[in-house]
């Protein structure tokens, strides 16, 4: 792995995921944990990976273990001013093809650092012709509104599949509280989405009503926990002044990785933390409306900074 | 040893110990666009629906933008249908200079509309709205338009001035049909 000009333990990342391709959960582990310790930083090693997820670098299959970077993207985003937003793999090669595409009096290039992810990558285009000419110019998809394509797709958590599983050891098991959104010790055996520990691993289950146990994926478990909760967990910002839409989650929930993706590539940018809420830029109405239907939650509108 | 404290550029090296030696090559990079693999773990969405990356196959495609001039700094053109109903505003992103850290500057932009734009209406030099033709296309009003957003649009703008006789028809037609003439 060379080291990529001053980049970011994120930049390090995509650019070995980009170069290897595919692998196991596993080798990327190891990886992440490997540029995390290179530059100093101190989250786990899985929310690197977690973040070139969510930005749409890379597919992860909690099932079988593994992953892939995905092709390299160039997405025309609503909202933007005709700044592509460049996505997936990105190895040294393609850098460099994305500097010659964008070596254009028609095309800026530029880029926002936001470390310890990787930098968003842009290109402002003087026409619609030429952001389709500089991803064919790069050999990259081009991709119109992705937002909409990943939110047709997004799946409501109550039709995730989930599987039968067997009764976990619930000595430190932890039931997530949909009142608190905090993770308890103290579950008292009843109904609702558990935090289990799996060969070192968090895992999910779900107990139902019946007293069966169910494998489920943290955020359709936790949202489908939230269903009947009437204080909002997501809400909704028009622009104002200066200030894109914006989509907003409580910071303490996990969205199903589409809902996720189709949120950071409406601004390519990862979301902004402030208070209890994450906050989501230029997100439109539309998408946030059918992402917060997907999350059978109200989309409630608010005028908050 | 972590090489990577080294900063060594791209070239070839020989790591030497003793007797013993390795030549090695630091690269920029192998793969042209991504290792082998790419693509392969993919997300089964909604019915027949897969996602990899940002690509969604198996659903509906999405709708193409066009190419606009950009309005002026903190004012907005309108792009207009033919039906009332059919207005789209198109601003700058104002807010993506601050976030970049430098000023942006548009000539033009992208306008997302869910019909076909038939007038782009944008503040000319005297301030008032100037529509220009984009597609020639006669109104569809079967009810009174009047007191629409559509119609109040279409009673604020002029046409511009170098517009062309099928032009100059057309918006007589579009005044008409939004009440502003009999």
């Amino acid at each position: 792995m060379t080291n990529n000009r001053g980049g970011s333990a994120g930049d390090d990342l995509l650019r070995w995921v980009s170069e290897a391709g595919a692998g196991s959960w596993e080798r990327l582990r190891d990886a992440c944990a490997y540029v995390a310790q290179k530059h100093g930083n101190e989250r786990r090693p899985w929310t690197l990976a977690s973040d070139l997820s969510a930005l749409g670098h890379l597919d992860i299959d909690w099932r079988t273990r593994s992953w892939s970077v995905s092709p390299p993207a160039i997405n025309l985003v609503p909202g933007l001013g005709l700044c592509v937003v460049l996505t997936g793999s990105r190895p040294f090669y393609v850098d460099r093809r994305f500097e010659e595409a964008t070596d254009d009096l028609d095309v800026f290039p530029f880029e926002v650092p936001q470390a310890p992810s990787p930098a968003a990558k842009y290109a402002k285009c003087a026409s619609v012709e030429v952001a389709e000419r500089v991803a064919a110019g790069m050999g990259a998809l081009f991709v119109v509104d992705p937002a909409t394509g990943l939110t047709d797709a997004l799946r409501p958590v109550d039709e995730e599949p989930i599987d039968a599983a067997p009764q976990p050891l619930l000595e430190e098991a932890r039931r997530f509280d949909a009142v608190t959104l905090r993770w308890d010790l103290d579950h008292g055996r009843r109904a609702g989405l558990y935090r289990i520990d799996l060969h070192g691993r968090p895992a999910h289950r779900r107990l139902d009503q019946y007293g069966c146990w169910w494998a489920i994926d943290l955020s359709a478990g936790q949202f489908l926990t939230l269903r009947d909760r009437d204080e909002p967990v997501v809400r909704w910002r028009p622009s104002k002044g200066d200030s894109p839409a914006r989509f907003d989650v409580r910071r303490e929930l996990s969205l199903p990785v589409l809902a996720e993706r189709a949120l950071t590539v409406s601004s390519g940018l990862v979301p902004h933390v402030d208070g209890a809420w994450r906050q989501y830029g230029n997100v439109r109405r539309e998408i946030a409306e059918r992402i917060a239907a997907a999350l059978l939650q109200p989309l409630r509108t608010t005028w908050e900074d | 040893m972590p090489l990577w404290k080294l900063k060594l550029e791209p070239d070839r090296y020989e790591i030497r110990h003793g007797d013993s030696a390795v030549a090695l090559q630091i690269v920029d990079g192998i793969a042209e666009a991504a290792g082998p693999g790419a693509g392969s773990v993919r997300h089964r969405g909604r019915g027949q629906a897969l996602v990899v990356g940002t690509v969604s196959s198996g659903v509906t495609g999405a709708r193409r933008p066009v190419t606009v001039p950009a309005p002026a700094p903190g004012d907005s053109l309108v792009l207009l249908g033919c039906r009332p109903g059919e207005q789209h505003v198109v601003a700058r992103p104002s807010w993506l200079s601050p976030l970049v850290g430098f000023d942006l500057s548009w000539k033009k932009i992208d306008a997302w509309p869910e019909f076909e734009a038939v007038w782009l209406v944008m503040r000319g030099v005297r301030g008032r709205y100037e529509a220009s033709l984009l597609r020639a296309a006669e109104p569809d009003v079967s009810d009174d338009a009047h007191g629409t957003q559509w119609a109040r649009v279409i009673a604020v703008s002029k046409l511009r001035d170098w517009e062309g006789e099928t032009a100059r028809d057309l918006w007589n037609q579009y005044r008409v049909a939004a009440g502003v003439e009999s």
